[in-house]
């Protein structure tokens, strides 16, 4: 009877780890700033938006503002902190008004993998995103 | 044999044909150079197009050509520049209209940035209204405020998000 139980139990345990298989690749959130103050973040939204640390972020965005003169101002942005241990975590953030690079913004997603740099004058020179499915969390509940 | 005949025959025929292209061209060619040297270049871009009227037909006729040649280049020229680069050509644009207000514009803009540095932090409503003052500047100095936003939290002298 033990062994109908350890057997069952030994089944079941097996079956939810086949329900839940699948390649994982979560990428923390790495952020470089050189002593120009040019540098690059990169990592996985999920990861950064599941980490047990409370200052972890990455992710890109676009804004348009009414200028009060009949024209607008469009611009992208990029930002990323990596929790070093400091108490503000290491950040890096840039922004771009070029079109290119604004279209390649509007292509993110929800679990993108985000990756961009910036040059000393905190404009962006490339901006990049991966959406795969190694990027999905396991558990969408935050780590504690 | 006849056949090689023939084929001699078109080659003969072709190699014609391009000898009278050749010639064309080259007159053509003699055309546009004599009236490039009677006439100086700023003449040529400057002229008004009646002017072109007055010469003779056939000079004018390859002036004419060369002219429309040049001003299809530059305008293609032109879409590739505003396309590749729009925030230089709006700069461009409005350069000539900076404005009292302009300069008051940025005075504040700058003066903010200077508190949120002296402070070290900016709140997400702050941030939202510098976007809004930088959107407010002028052309020319949106960029250059938004890059040094950028730079003093790159550095860390303001904390913040975006």
């Amino acid at each position: 009877m033990k062994l109908k139980h350890l057997l069952s139990t030994a089944a079941l345990v097996l079956l939810s780890s086949i329900v839940y298989a699948g390649f994982l690749q979560p990428a923390p959130v790495l952020v470089t700033v050189n002593a120009d103050l040019s540098g690059d973040a990169q990592g996985d939204m999920a990861t950064a938006r599941f980490s047990a640390s409370d200052l972890e972020l990455i992710g890109c965005g676009y804004r348009t503002f009414d200028d009060g003169a009949g024209g607008v101002l469009k611009f992208g942005f990029c930002q990323a902190v990596q929790d070093d241990g400091s108490a503000e975590g290491l950040r890096g953030f840039c922004s771009t008004q070029r079109a290119d690079l604004l279209d390649t913004m509007r292509a993110t997603s929800d679990y993108s993998f985000v990756t961009f740099s910036w040059n000393a004058a905190g404009e962006c020179t490339r901006v990049g995103f991966s959406t795969q499915s190694f990027y999905i969390p396991e558990s969408k509940e935050k780590a504690k | 044999m006849k056949i090689l005949t023939t084929l001699v025959l078109v080659q003969t025929g072709i190699l014609s044909l391009l000898f009278v292209k050749i010639v064309n061209i080259e007159e053509k060619v003699s055309v546009v150079e004599q009236v490039a040297q009677s006439r100086p270049v700023s003449d040529i871009f400057s002229a008004p197009l009646t002017d072109r009227y007055s010469r003779d037909s056939h000079a004018n006729s390859n002036e004419l050509q060369l002219r429309n040649i040049i001003r299809e280049e530059l305008a293609a020229h032109l879409i590739v520049m505003t396309g590749s680069d729009n925030q230089d050509d709006s700069t461009i644009a409005v350069e000539s209209t900076y404005t009292a207000e302009n300069q008051d514009q940025l005075n504040l803009v700058a003066q903010k940035l200077d508190y949120f540095e002296s402070v070290g932090s900016i709140s997400e409503m702050e941030m939202q209204n510098i976007q809004t003052d930088i959107a407010k500047l002028h052309k020319a100095d949106q960029g250059r405020m938004l890059n040094r936003l950028m730079r003093t939290m790159n550095a860390g002298d303001i904390k913040g998000r975006l």
